[in-house]
């Protein structure tokens, strides 16, 4: 499957002309400048400095979080871990893994300028999205919209939130939408910690978020951080599909963790690992199961 | 306006620079009235900063000492730290302690909505260097023509009133210039607290289209437009205030 640099570019040679066409197209459709690019030079990178480099939000617990010693955890970590114990037998290599800290705003600038091989996070997939960066199919994970509003308020229906104001994160997928379809005025900061304080301080009347990681926090709130508080039960209006993204022009990466992917499915290893870290897996997840276990 | 959208909407499917905001109505819409917001911050800003500015230039020249420390601390503060971290300490800080922008129990609207804590935070940051502006401009005053003022009869705050100040704003009148240019760049910090502003709105289209550096371009360009009104505005106030033979 891996061939080095060298090798790598003699084997493009032989490659059949179809095969060829497609990977000028990848090359073209990224827009990038890689004179040298051939299917694999993500991964060669990854066998040659044995560690997978991987963008993700290192604060978002329990998908991904840093323990009081430093130390990542959490749903997304365990993945990780699955799928560099994979990738390793994919290179021949036992391979480190190291975590580039990002924000919504910025992964997909890292990604593209190479400061990681791959974003690992909760990205949804969306057709803007899927024109800049290489989703990994099948898609691992799916979340909904959830609000979380103080104890008592009671909403109904999305038509109920029409006009407020509801606390976001600036770079969230649900902002738009609800913006434009439910006429939503939202309040969008840059970091979860200020979406909360704005919740607390009452300077909206909800927050929203994945419905995941709202479900989670609740779930692994020990301290009573957010006892006054309830995460309301509206029906998703989309259900949004996570994706592992890569690079444009690397099929051998893309093949790889497409076929870990696959593996999670079948395995059940995402439903798993969800219920380790007190998540409701959504629908997507059986839907997933179903699919790639007949095959 | 159609054809430039058809413009843009043809480009981005050719080329890939998707300069969204100029074919999605609804981004032009939220994009138009980000700009609109930018310039209202930028002009309540500077009337802030010109009242706090030029009441403190007053106070400095009371002879009840406390008041004049006071001042100094005030302006010192603000003169010395960033603006962006005064912001955050408003809104952050005090708004969230004294529960400034709460909405009432009943939906009633906030005290004081971020829009506001921007336009406070603007008038005190450069309140303060407005002060510092008009003080120069005050010292900058020949000590001849207030000995001139003082040999005609007039008193302290007539000779002030009638001589110093108008000569002293017209002295102040390019570094003032440079301080409003200041305001309406920095009106920019109010997306940190949600205030849809130009930059604001134009994060949110990225967001959505990953198109960083075609909206960084528009941002740049809105700016820039937006200064060269201003600058206009005051070379036009700096012609219409001339006095024949000042300054030469």
């Amino acid at each position: 499957m891996h061939q080095n640099c060298l090798k790598g570019s003699y084997m493009m040679l032989n490659y059949s002309k179809s095969t060829g066409i497609v990977a000028i197209a990848a090359t073209l459709v990224s827009g990038l400048a890689a004179p040298s690019a051939h299917a694999g030079e993500v991964l060669d990178k990854i066998k040659d400095r044995a560690r997978v480099t991987v963008c993700t939000n290192v604060n978002n617990p329990p998908n991904v979080f840093l323990d009081s010693s430093g130390t990542a955890k959490g749903m997304q970590v365990d993945l990780m871990e699955d799928m560099k114990g994979q990738l390793g037998k994919v290179v021949g290599k036992d391979l480190a893994i190291e975590l580039v800290p990002t924000l919504p705003a910025n992964r997909v600038e890292f990604l593209d300028r190479g400061k990681c091989d791959m974003i690992f996070t909760s990205l949804t997939v969306t057709p803007e999205r899927q024109k800049l960066i290489q989703f990994v199919e099948p898609y691992y994970y799916a979340a909904g919209p959830g609000l979380q509003t103080k104890k008592g308020v009671e909403l109904k229906s999305w038509d109920d939130v029409r006009g407020k104001p509801i606390c976001s994160n600036q770079g969230s997928s649900w902002n738009v939408p609800l913006e434009r379809d439910y006429g939503v005025t939202i309040v969008a900061f840059q970091t979860q910690q200020e979406v909360d304080q704005s919740l607390r301080d009452g300077r909206c009347i909800a927050l929203v978020s994945d419905d995941s990681y709202l479900q989670a926090r609740f779930l692994t709130d020990k301290d009573g951080v957010w006892k006054d508080f309830e995460i309301q039960k509206l029906p998703a209006f989309s259900e949004g599909p996570w994706g592992l993204a890569v690079k444009f022009g690397d099929a051998d990466l893309q093949k790889a963790l497409s076929d870990i992917t696959t593996e999670w499915h079948a395995s059940g290893k995402v439903i798993d690992t969800a219920k380790k870290w007190g998540f409701t897996p959504p629908k997507f997840s059986y839907d997933m199961q179903d699919k790639y276990k007949k095959q | 306006m159609e054809l430039i959208a058809q413009f843009f909407e043809e480009l981005y499917h050719r080329t890939g620079w998707n300069f969204s905001v100029l074919y999605n109505a609804w981004e032009a819409k939220k994009y138009v009235n980000g700009i609109y917001i930018a310039l209202e911050l930028a002009l309540w800003g500077l009337l802030g900063a010109m009242i706090i500015g030029a009441l403190c230039c007053f106070l400095r020249l009371v002879r009840f000492a406390p008041l004049r420390w006071l001042v100094t601390a005030y302006i010192e503060f603000f003169r010395n730290t960033p603006g962006l971290a005064q912001l955050y300490f408003l809104f952050f800080g005090l708004g969230s302690y004294f529960q400034l922008s709460t909405y009432g129990q009943n939906g009633e609207p906030p005290f004081l909505s971020p829009f506001k804590f921007v336009v406070i935070g603007l008038s005190l940051q450069y309140g303060a260097f407005v002060a510092e502006i008009l003080r120069a401009g005050i010292e900058a005053v020949p000590k001849t023509t207030k000995e001139a003022a003082e040999a005609l009869g007039y008193g302290r705050w007539a000779a002030l009133y009638h001589i110093v100040m108008p000569l002293a704003f017209r002295i102040s009148l390019p570094a003032l210039g440079n301080n409003m240019a200041q305001i309406v760049k920095s009106t920019a910090m109010a997306y940190a607290i949600a205030v849809p502003e130009a930059l604001y709105v134009a994060h949110e289209i990225w967001t959505e289209h990953f198109n960083v550096i075609e909206m960084m371009n528009v941002v740049l360009l809105t700016y820039l437009g937006m200064m060269w009104i201003f600058t206009l505005i005051v070379r036009l106030i700096e012609r219409w205030l001339h006095v024949p033979g000042m300054g030469r």
